[in-house]
């Protein structure tokens, strides 16, 4: 194989031939790229992206009412106070996560302008979701995966996700540990000459536009209300992004776009040693952090998904609370599902004590459980690293060391991540690109729209910068 | 354990050695390299540790060292965790 640099040296021209999209017709000099221009030139309408999922059965999952853990939220809550719970059960696409959406407009993409097949790298449910979409329309399927650490030892909800890519038909490639994922993906596409099935593609984008419209669609329908809030499980953005542009298309402007990710602070993402000491492998804080304080570093020219754009809040649950909440909807919703849409469940469960009694907020997403993806695989496995599982209060928690199961309810709790403070850091970042030269009028709007800072903000950052 | 031409194995290779790697890794990742595996038909009958070039799931033919026949998926449910089994009982009595 050639070198890593000189694979990543090719990076823009292999990405563009893997896709057939001209990233460069947006581009505005410098940062600043035309952002809406773009996610508007996909070709496909919402109407059309919503036509494509039915026809490979993604979508219109149900969106259940979580009575009893609503009862159990406002025991615990003050009087008057306790919002109604709602799920979106997003396990119910055909490859059993709301990825389906996602895999399904690139896989019709591709489809439709000629390619034999399909590359994606992804560790998580995308996978699968690329490989089942790819089964219905007759195309091949590569997902790339990290999975194993240097001693052949597999995360096993990464091992699970890998099976489900081959039931499906999918040819599997895992690496060890290491970015360098994201070269040997390069090199796949550019000996096969297939479709980039990037995460991170307006269609990959628009395709969960229809997740934030059904979510407003059916709380209207059953509360005749619009959702006050909705809790989304954030990692690359992706999902934050496209729910709520989706949610905005269906015209509820007031409803709260909270992120929640899982605490996984200290555990390096690239780190041999830290890889198979984390119990969750997405919808936690080592994507999140970074992706949402620059979004470029995707494995296209420019990410589609902006979170920094549409969140209103963001804050941190722990594994152990993550745990905890898969086992409260087991048990008294009689929904076995996780792990990575449970977290915003136990964000969800401990904001609803905050709101009133007649408020609604959602759970955007369920997907499948199974063998390596279960509580019980996730710890076995954690002491099996030498990880001390305990009952207790979950604010003992530290990634990497110690997993605290909650001993009761009353100690789930969310914990605000304030926005501002990841909003400095993406302009830290950005100014970074600029190695010292003065950001041009349209650089300044462009980080405004990015990151929702003022200009003031902007101005500043570059003045201590300098 | 050899393979057998024609049916499902699995096989392994240095996809960039220690040296090779990406600037700025952790200590722990800057002294191995990344391996890659992959499973397809075997083209040769060839015994563990030698090279194999497979037919993968895709159609695609990938040449490595043999490291399994017949692949077998072994992630599980796990053992029982008494710290969960506590819960349902727990919260099903908050809720009387």
């Amino acid at each position: 194989m050639p070198s890593y640099t000189d694979i990543i040296a090719k990076k823009g021209e292999i990405t563009a031939k893997a896709l057939g999209f001209d990233y460069t017709r947006y581009e505005q000099g410098g940062l600043a790229f035309d952002y809406e221009g773009m996610m508007s030139n996909t070709g496909y309408t919402l109407d059309d992206i919503r036509r494509i999922q039915l026809e490979t059965g993604v979508g219109a999952t149900p969106l259940l009412e979580l009575r009893n853990i609503t009862r159990l939220a406002r025991k615990l809550a003050g009087r008057g106070k306790g919002a109604r719970i709602f799920i979106k059960d997003e396990a119910a696409n055909p490859s059993g996560s709301f990825k389906a959406r996602r895999a399904a407009i690139s896989v019709y993409h591709a489809q439709q302008h000629g390619f034999a097949g399909v590359v994606a790298a992804t560790s998580g449910n995308y996978g699968a979701a690329v490989a089942s979409q790819a089964a219905m329309r007759g195309l091949k399927a590569i997902i790339v995966q990290e999975v194993y650490d240097s001693k052949s030892q597999g995360q096993p909800e990464i091992l699970e996700k890998g099976r489900a890519c081959e039931a499906y038909g999918a040819e599997v490639l895992q690496l060890t540990v290491g970015p360098e994922l994201f070269a040997v993906f390069l090199q796949v596409l550019e000996s096969t000459g297939y479709f980039n099935a990037s995460l991170y593609t307006p269609y990959g984008i628009a395709g969960i536009e229809t997740l934030g419209l059904e979510v407003v669609e059916g709380v209207r329908q059953q509360t005749g209300r619009d959702p006050d809030a909705v809790v989304i499980t954030h990692a690359g953005g992706g999902n934050v992004t496209g729910t709520a542009r989706g949610m905005k298309k269906a015209g509820a402007l007031a409803t709260l776009v909270i992120g929640a990710s899982v605490d996984l602070a200290g555990l390096h993402m690239a780190s041999d040693h830290d890889f198979n000491r984390k119990s969750f492998t997405t919808g936690h804080t080592g994507f999140a952090v970074p992706f949402t304080t620059w979004p470029d570093r995707a494995d296209v020219p420019r990410n589609a998904a902006r979170s920094l754009r549409y969140l209103d809040r963001f804050g941190t649950v722990t594994q152990g609370e993550v745990f905890y909440a898969t086992e409260m909807l087991a048990q008294l919703e009689g929904l076995e599902r996780g792990p990575a849409g449970n977290i915003s469940l136990a964000a969800a469960f401990a904001l609803a004590q905050e709101m009133d009694h007649d408020q609604v907020i959602v759970v955007q997403e369920t997907e499948y459980t199974g063998a390596g993806k279960h509580p019980n695989a996730q710890l076995a496995f954690a002491r099996e690293q030498g990880i001390v599982v305990r009952s207790g209060d979950p604010v003992d928690n530290v990634p990497g060391k110690t997993i605290v199961i909650p001993s009761n309810p009353r100690q789930l709790r969310y914990k605000e991540v304030p926005l501002d403070g990841l909003r400095h850091s993406y302009l830290r970042n950005a100014l970074e690109q600029k190695k010292g030269q003065a950001l041009t009028p349209r650089e300044v709007e462009f980080l405004c729209e990015d990151s929702k800072l003022t200009p003031e903000a902007v101005l500043e950052g570059q003045r201590e910068r300098e | 354990m050899k393979s057998e031409v024609g049916h499902l194995v699995e096989i392994s290779w240095v996809a960039l050695g220690a040296t090779e790697r990406a600037a700025h890794l952790p200590e722990s990742s800057k002294v191995v390299p990344v391996i890659a595996r992959v499973k397809g038909f075997a083209q040769s009958s060839v015994p563990l540790g030698a090279d194999l070039s497979v037919r993968t799931f895709a159609g695609r033919l990938l040449t490595g060292t043999l490291i399994d026949v017949a692949p077998c998926h072994t992630h599980s449910f796990g053992r029982p965790q008494p710290e969960l089994l506590i819960i349902g009982p727990l919260l099903r009595e908050e809720l009387r």
